[in-house]
């Protein structure tokens, strides 16, 4: 399918075209917090813990998403922790997402003992419970971003090498790259002219969703206190700080909780759109029989 | 499901049973459960709980003037420096007929501090040497040294103080049968213990200071705290203990329940600050003040803690035996601190690491972050780590939370400058700080029984305390219990729930 169409597809779906501009503005969150924030997210103000939403604080400055128990203002906090979820989620994502492809793409290629060792190597992976894994490293480690980006991404290239590998037993069979193999080319440049841009197409939807699962990986982790430092503003540590108060003062945890569910939301619904614009199938329904 | 199904229905019928007779069971609801109800082997809140119902101790303290006086033992003296001899009161029983009598004091004591039973509170007492029976109601306690908080040690407290425990009954159950059907002579008796579900007691009819006026009690773990004040709230609770401040006022909007406050006895919570296990600008006692003269306490406590708290500066509660009055702690003063980080050579500031447990004590992780705001206004870096409660324990006891950690003495009744050794002296399990003279002052108040004395270097170790500001201001926090209206009862120690005298309205 030529590309101009599948960007038709994409940017035509009412769905993905809502995604995409929440996910923009999520993006521009992440990217400019400090010129969108009115204020500094740490900044406290005792005095004004618990101003409600719209409300005024005691110093007469407008809280539009109320403030915190710390008097700190909350929607400074949930744009600056978009640049959390962002970098965490994407992060996560690329780690994740090269280890597993390489990974993929090694056992997809050579097969044999080194196939067995990959995929049993990815089973393991699925059978092991997240949150052990979680509390294992980041009680060992800390909790910090970096460690979280680790955490996340091991805990998921299982899911990239897998997909990699069944797209590339069945990629390596076709004509041209028997073509190309005949021609004498090596190896690795085999793997990067021909395989890879014909197992992209998946990869980039299970990253899409990867990114989404990874937000609400780091905001689940934050919840549960091994998350992010609590200096640095993220949803997840937003509602699990919220949550004490959730019945005497709502809006701590409403405002991330929201920002959470639209923007993972967003993602999916891109997510959605990409694999009916990118799934060869899919666009050709009708026309060819499935086999 | 069926286990919660099973646990519905097992209510519903001990509720139902209950009823035609008697009111329905008061109900406490604890954030967890213990996991031993042998008195001399844990250091746990939630079972101390029901422990204090079932044992009892030799000595008490009058609630007013919390002076101790005699319960199990009806008069104690000392008898030179290192002998103190206990009368005790004829005719008491333990719940199962055994008597109470010299030898079951003599075993109690002795069984705590046989370093084979493995008892956390065995180093509170290890001053003891042996004890002597000298008829069936006379014992003598001698110690190696002097001892003065010895009769303290034999009063209600949490680990560390001596439970009275039967003999014959632990030789015929074993410790393991003991720690879940325990014996004592307590107001309330053992009825029995579910995992998970509930713990029943009832009232002692053969109490020795009468039966008390609540029938059966029930204690029943609910780890979620929203789900407790839930518990009250719709009636299914009775007492809940801890209540966050933030809650005050959904239960007295609830109607059913009201809440009272405890201010005696409870958590001295203080930040340490290392001056030898970590390098850095905390080493300097000038840096310690400033870091002091930073926060702003008063505030701290007005909103985070909503006023349920007292700034006290040394960690000594303000009844305890030795606390001076006159006693002042570095003020809130910004300016001040500033001056004395440029004068230590630290006008540029520096970094941090303040470590917080999660949610141990009141709002700690707020009062932590407020702490590192303000510090952030005179030019320190501070950053809040929080860690999970067990990793907590275990940096804390291998000394890793450095070089700053929140943690609190007290709630224990224990009154005494003492508490100071557990606090600051550089031996102590918790300790990151050495002061040398600070040391020995502590000492040298151990080792003698004379008031005095005692007294006086009290106060001189408060002194070298507030010159050295080894710690961030400390506070102590109230302790708010949340108390369904059948029940007439008011808390007053905390962590010492005594049902003893409560009654149902």
């Amino acid at each position: 399918m030529p590309s101009g169409r599948r960007t038709r597809a994409l940017i035509g779906s009412p769905g993905a075209g809502l995604g995409l501009a929440a996910v923009a503005l999520v993006t521009l969150c992440a990217l400019l917090p400090g010129r969108l924030a009115p204020t500094d997210p740490n900044e406290q103000r005792l005095l004004a813990r618990f101003t409600p939403p719209t409300a005024r604080t005691p110093d007469g400055d407008l809280a539009l998403l109320g403030t915190d128990q710390l008097g700190r203002d909350i929607l400074s906090r949930v744009i600056h922790g978009a640049r959390t979820s962002v970098l965490i989620g994407m992060s996560a994502v690329l780690l994740a997402g090269s280890v597993g492809t390489s990974l993929g793409l090694t056992a997809g290629i050579r097969g044999g003992v080194a196939d067995h060792l990959i995929m049993r190597l990815a089973d393991m992976q699925f059978a092991f419970p997240f949150i052990l894994l979680a509390i294992t490293i980041i009680g060992v480690l800390g909790p910090s971003v970096r460690n979280i980006i680790l955490v996340v991404g091991l805990s998921s290239w299982a899911t990239y090498a897998r997909v990699v590998r069944a797209e590339t037993l069945a990629v390596r069979e076709r004509a041209y790259v028997d073509a190309a193999r005949s021609l004498g080319l090596s190896v690795p440049r085999i793997v990067w002219r021909h395989i890879l841009p014909n197992v992209s197409a998946s990869l980039i939807v299970v990253a899409t969703f990867g990114v989404a699962g990874a937000i609400l990986t780091e905001a689940g982790l934050s919840f549960l206190g091994l998350g992010v430092p609590l200096s640095i503003p993220s949803w997840g540590g937003m509602l699990a700080e919220g949550r004490q108060f959730v019945d005497t003062r709502y809006w701590l945890a409403l405002s991330p909780g929201a920002a959470l569910f639209a923007t993972v939301m967003a993602i999916n619904l891109i997510g959605d759109a990409l694999r009916d614009a990118l799934d060869p199938y899919l666009q050709t329904r009708g026309t060819v029989d499935r086999f | 499901m069926r286990r919660i199904l099973l646990g519905a229905l097992a209510l519903v019928v001990l509720a139902a049973g209950a009823a035609p007779a008697q009111p329905r069971p008061v109900i406490v609801v604890q954030s967890g459960e213990a996991a031993t109800l042998d008195w001399h082997m844990h250091c746990d809140k939630n079972a101390h709980e029901p422990d204090r119902q079932i044992f009892d101790t030799l000595l008490r303290r009058d609630l007013k003037t919390l002076k101790l006086e005699g319960n199990l033992a009806e008069s104690w003296r000392l008898l030179n420096d290192t002998t103190w001899q206990f009368k005790l009161r004829r005719g008491i029983k333990f719940h199962n007929g055994e008597p109470l009598d010299a030898a079951a004091v003599k075993y109690s004591i002795e069984r705590m501090l046989n370093p084979k039973q493995g008892a956390p509170g065995r180093t509170s007492i290890a001053t003891i040497d042996h004890v002597d029976v000298v008829d069936a109601s006379t014992v003598n306690v001698v110690t190696s040294k002097p001892f003065p908080l010895l009769p303290v040690r034999m009063s209600p407290g949490h680990c560390g103080t001596v439970g009275i425990v039967p003999p014959k009954y632990i030789e015929q159950v074993g410790d393991a049968g003991f720690a879940v059907k325990p014996v004592g002579t307590g107001p309330y008796r053992f009825v029995e213990w579910v995992k998970d579900e509930r713990l029943v007691l009832e009232a002692n009819r053969d109490y020795h200071r009468g039966a008390p006026a609540i029938e059966r009690l029930v204690f029943r773990p609910v780890p979620e705290l929203t789900t407790r004040v839930a518990a009250l709230l719709s009636g299914q609770a009775d007492l809940v203990s801890d209540v966050p401040p933030d809650q005050v006022a959904k239960i007295k909007a609830g109607g059913v329940a009201r809440t009272e406050v405890s201010t005696l006895g409870g958590f001295v919570i203080m930040v340490k600050m290392t001056n030898y296990l970590m390098p850095g600008p905390w080493q300097d006692a000038r840096v310690r003040r400033a870091i002091n003269h930073a926060i702003d306490m008063d505030t701290i406590i007005k909103t985070v803690l909503e006023g349920y708290g007292q700034v006290l500066g040394v960690p000594l509660e303000r009844e305890a035996f030795g606390f001076n009055p006159a006693m002042k702690w570095w003020g809130y003063d910004p300016e001040r601190a500033k001056a004395l980080l440029r004068e230590a050579g630290y006008a540029g500031g520096f970094e941090m690491t303040l470590h917080a447990p999660n949610r141990r004590y009141m709002n700690d992780i707020e009062v932590m972050q407020a702490m590192a705001g303000m510090l952030g206004k005179v030019g320190i870096k501070a950053t809040v780590q929080v860690w999970e409660q067990s990793v907590y324990t275990t940096k804390w006891r291998k000394r890793e939370l450095l070089p700053a950690y929140m943690t609190a003495w007290g709630g224990a009744g224990l009154f005494d400058g003492d508490l100071l050794v557990n606090s600051l002296h550089s031996k102590s399990a918790l300790a990151v700080h050495k002061n040398e003279a600070l040391d020995r002052v502590l000492e040298d108040a151990q080792g003698t029984n004379d008031p005095e004395k005692r007294r006086a270097l009290y106060f001189k170790a408060q002194e070298i305390i507030f010159e050295d500001a080894p710690i961030i201001k400390a506070y102590q926090q109230a302790h708010i219990f949340g108390i369904s209206n059948r029940l007439d009862w008011k808390p007053w120690i905390d962590n010492m729930l005594f049902l003893y005298d409560a009654r149902l309205k």
